[in-house]
């Protein structure tokens, strides 16, 4: 028996709750009253396939296989389906490629084991090391560079080690005060200055062979008075002769590392940055919405930077799920993530999506002998680090020259493994006097297999 | 040389008139020296080749080595003894003695030989190569190509459309194309299997990659594919050319050019002669010196030579003294370059070094001089403003002058 005394007070904080949760942001609250004011009208949620391949190849790396998307069709659940990519080791695998080439590119300068270092991403992710702990990681690295994964990015960015930290995990360029005063924003030569001394104590020195040692020398820091040690873009000075190891506490606990970090997920999933060049948030280049970035930085903070949690939040929203850009769509409203972004695959995601849909598993040997062609007939490093389409002709080539055979004995079956859909009456009828191998070829091929929609 | 005319200008006419005239006479050299070139060949010197024993030599004196040099077909240039067929072309070629470059370091003097700039890891900048595409006309075929074992300096803020269609082996690479074009009708399908996608969502990136596609099917249709089999060659020319790797690149060099494509990069390795300098480039010369003059020849019997600018260069020159195991090591102070063709006078000598070679006697240029006088050839002014990636402007050459000798 229920008093009535406690049923209003029941009634009371149930009310409560629900005005509680009403003040809780989301992604969508935020975007929704954007909307409003900018008089825009967001795209529908996409369909049950479409969503399979995108998160699929998002946090898969590939296309989802014939059985996947069969198991989909009838048990559709969104929810579901991210928590149990998040889970696989796949996962892992997948986007200890996606941060590899965000934090050293493709190349394999200054003797770096870039292998060395994606096993290093891959076992942190893994374990799921917080993101800020794998930067601390990363700045104040020492060791043995054939053993020790992480100091792989100082070791190839041992030319210009303040520009890349504070452009990787600041999202500041500090590029332009190198050379003189930035023209439209505060930082100025000094402030590059002071924060490159960081770096003045690590040294590298060969110990065999193949390998190199990353350390840190001391002495001098030990002899430097307070106000001529390093200092960082908000006048913090080390206490210690650690510089390095300082530096990525400064780093990690700034609000600039906590939006970088947001806004780069963010980009990796979503196609479009909050600001964009997602590396440079400057006075010149300002987020579309403060306000998503604050929100999102400070989920990030909360979570204590739990990177699929982050990961997580972004692909169960509303503006993750949108359907892509149809013809007629504005300008604003891709900038304003009222329609998804299309984007093309990565090199490894093309090759691991390629082998899914003509039924190949490709060797090691294979797998990184087709990345290699296809980077190096770019002629660039860092392919991947934006999802803009810089697929030179001779990269196109190699894949249109990729021998194809069909995995499946009709167009109906054809279709839904490669694009993950059935064809169209219209698509059948072109199909029907054609060779299954041609037909096969032509879809591996197009544009709905090759970008991420 | 443009300072002394302008001197001479002022002392004997003086006021406004001398002013009118400097200015009509500016925009004469102007008007005179606008691009005409339309394609380059690059003979790429992998190791940095040694000016001492090739195109510098100073026999005699205690740097001087092993060589002699001989008289050429311009009264005003002597090379050495072993590059006998070279030296009959010599007066449509010039040699650049007074060149100094900052990096020594083989990375870092390759990519300052392909771009113009040192190295910034951060700010990357696009080859020569792509300058020269990205400012020559629309074309099916691709402009750019490098031949062996390249070094593969990208487009930068050029663009994926002007990065080097690279080519490692003629044979594969025609094989690859013509295995496209039979198969052409599956393109075609791709076509129109794909364009219901392509229709419905807008994305420019769709355009580009379908504008990609229909490019590779213009491709395997043009004079390029046949360009790349040598076999279509008559035997007596590929027999001039030799037999080896380098010889046959510039062979296949001079057909691409005919095909149509803007920039070629050819590359002999092999000269970081570190050890045993000049049996080395003896035998380098001989690899070098047919290939090079047969090019010249076959260039200038078409009257192609009067729009290709041919450059020979490599990462840096070799220290004029010879080290302890008779070799010569990094000298990027003085850093050799022979250039031609294309509008660039032939048969001169630009700057001098001193007698035994130690150093620069004189008037230096730098490696952006030698960048502005290559792209002026191309019409692009050396102060030109390229728009990089992340939209800040920059130049084409930095502070480079077009080396007035040459013009």
């Amino acid at each position: 028996m229920i008093s009535k005394a406690s049923y209003l007070l029941f009634l009371g904080l149930t009310i409560f709750s629900i005005r509680l949760s009403a003040c809780e942001e989301t992604i969508d609250g935020i975007l929704a009253r954007e909307y409003e004011k900018h008089g825009i009208e967001p795209s529908s949620r996409c369909s049950d396939a479409v969503f399979l391949r995108r998160i699929t190849l998002d946090l898969a790396g590939r296309i989802p296989t014939l059985e996947e998307v069969r198991d989909f069709q009838s048990n559709p659940n969104r929810i579901e389906k991210i928590e149990q990519l998040l889970k696989e080791p796949i996962f892992a695998s997948s986007w200890s490629e996606i941060w590899s080439a965000n934090w050293i590119g493709y190349g394999e300068n200054n003797g770096i084991d870039r292998e060395l270092f994606r096993s290093w991403i891959e076992s942190s992710l893994r374990e799921e090391v917080p993101y800020d702990k794998m930067v601390r990681q990363l700045i104040s690295a020492n060791g043995n560079t054939a053993l020790d994964g992480n100091t792989v990015f100082l070791l190839r960015h041992q030319n210009e080690p303040a520009i890349q930290v504070s452009r990787t995990f600041l999202g500041i360029r500090l590029d332009c005060a190198r050379c003189h005063d930035h023209p439209f924003d505060h930082w100025k030569k000094e402030n590059y200055e002071q924060f490159s001394r960081f770096f003045q104590g690590m040294r590298i020195r060969q110990i065999s062979d193949r390998a190199t040692e990353l350390f840190e020398e001391v002495e001098q820091a030990k002899r430097t008075p307070l106000e001529e040690r390093p200092r960082f873009l908000t006048d913090a000075r080390p206490r210690t002769p650690l510089w390095r190891d300082e530096l990525s506490l400064f780093i990690t606990n700034s609000k600039p590392f906590a939006r970088a970090f947001a806004n780069r997920v963010w980009y990796q999933l979503m196609g479009r940055g909050i600001f964009n060049p997602p590396d440079d948030l400057s006075r010149a280049n300002a987020p579309i919405s403060p306000e998503l970035l604050e929100y999102l930085s400070e989920r990030a903070r909360s979570n204590r930077f739990d990177i699929k949690g982050m990961i997580r939040e972004i692909c169960c929203s509303d503006a993750y799920q949108r359907v892509s850009a149809i013809k007629g769509s504005t300008p604003e409203e891709l900038n304003w993530f009222a329609s998804r972004t299309i984007k093309p695959m990565t090199v490894e995601q093309s090759i691991d999506a390629l082998g899914i849909a003509v039924g190949q598993a490709w060797s090691l040997q294979e797998r990184q002998q087709f990345i290699q062609s296809v980077v190096g007939a770019t002629g660039e490093e860092s392919l991947s680090s934006t999802w803009d389409y810089r697929e030179a002709v001779q990269a196109l080539m190699l894949r249109l020259n990729t021998p194809v055979k069909s995995p499946e004995k009709n167009i109906d079956d054809l279709y839904l493994r490669i694009l993950c859909r059935m064809p169209s009456e219209e698509e059948r009828l072109i199909c029907s006097n054609q060779k299954l191998d041609d037909v096969a070829f032509a879809l591996v091929n197009s544009n709905e297999f090759y970008f991420n929609h | 040389m443009l300072h002394n005319r302008r001197q001479w200008l002022g002392s004997s006419l003086g006021g406004l008139f001398a002013l009118a005239t400097v200015q009509q006479r500016n925009s004469l050299l102007a008007e005179k020296t606008k691009g005409v070139a339309k394609h380059c060949i690059v003979l790429w010197m992998g190791g940095g080749p040694s000016q001492l024993d090739t195109f510098d030599l100073k026999p005699g004196s205690r740097n001087g080595g092993e060589f002699k040099s001989v008289q050429t077909a311009s009264p005003a240039i002597r090379i050495s003894e072993h590059l006998p067929k070279l030296a009959k072309q010599m007066d449509r070629l010039s040699v650049i003695r007074n060149l100094s470059s900052k990096e020594g370091d083989h990375d870092r003097g390759a990519y300052t030989m392909h771009t113009g700039y040192s190295p910034i890891p951060s700010f990357p900048r696009p080859a020569a190569g792509a300058v020269v595409s990205k400012y020559a006309e629309e074309s099916d075929i691709p402009k750019f190509v490098t031949l062996g074992s390249g070094n593969g300096f990208g487009p930068a803020f050029m663009g994926p459309d002007h990065a080097p269609f690279a080519i490692q082996d003629a044979l594969q690479a025609k094989s690859l194309l013509d295995d496209l074009r039979r198969r052409r009708q599956r393109l075609s399908l791709l076509n129109r299997l794909g364009s219901t996608f392509d229709q419905k969502y807008e994305d420019v990136m769709l355009e580009r990659r379908r504008g990609m596609l229909s490019k590779v099917e213009r491709i395997v249709t043009t004079r390029f594919v046949e360009a790349l089999d040598l076999e279509k060659e008559p035997k007596d020319i590929r027999e001039r050319y030799g037999s080896s790797n380098f010889g046959q690149n510039c062979l296949l060099a001079r057909r691409l050019i005919e095909s149509g494509v803007r920039f070629v990069e050819v590359n002999l390795d092999g000269w970081d002669t570190h050890a045993n300098n000049f049996q080395s480039i003896r035998d380098l010369s001989n690899q070098l010196d047919g290939p090079w003059a047969s090019l010249m020849e076959d260039l200038s019997a078409s009257g192609l030579i009067d729009e290709t600018v041919v450059v020979w260069m490599g990462e840096f020159g070799r220290t004029p003294k010879i080290n302890a195991t008779n070799g010569r090591d990094h000298f990027p102070d003085v850093t050799p370059v022979v250039i031609g063709g294309g509008g660039i006078a032939g048969g001169r000598v630009v700057g001098k070094t001193t007698a035994s070679g130690d150093e620069i006697d004189g008037d230096r240029y730098k490696v952006a001089d030698l960048f502005a006088t290559l792209y002026q050839r191309f019409g692009v002014a050396p102060d030109a403003e390229f728009t990089t990636d992340f939209d800040s402007p920059t130049q084409a050459t930095e502070d480079g002058k077009v080396i007035a000798e040459l013009i």
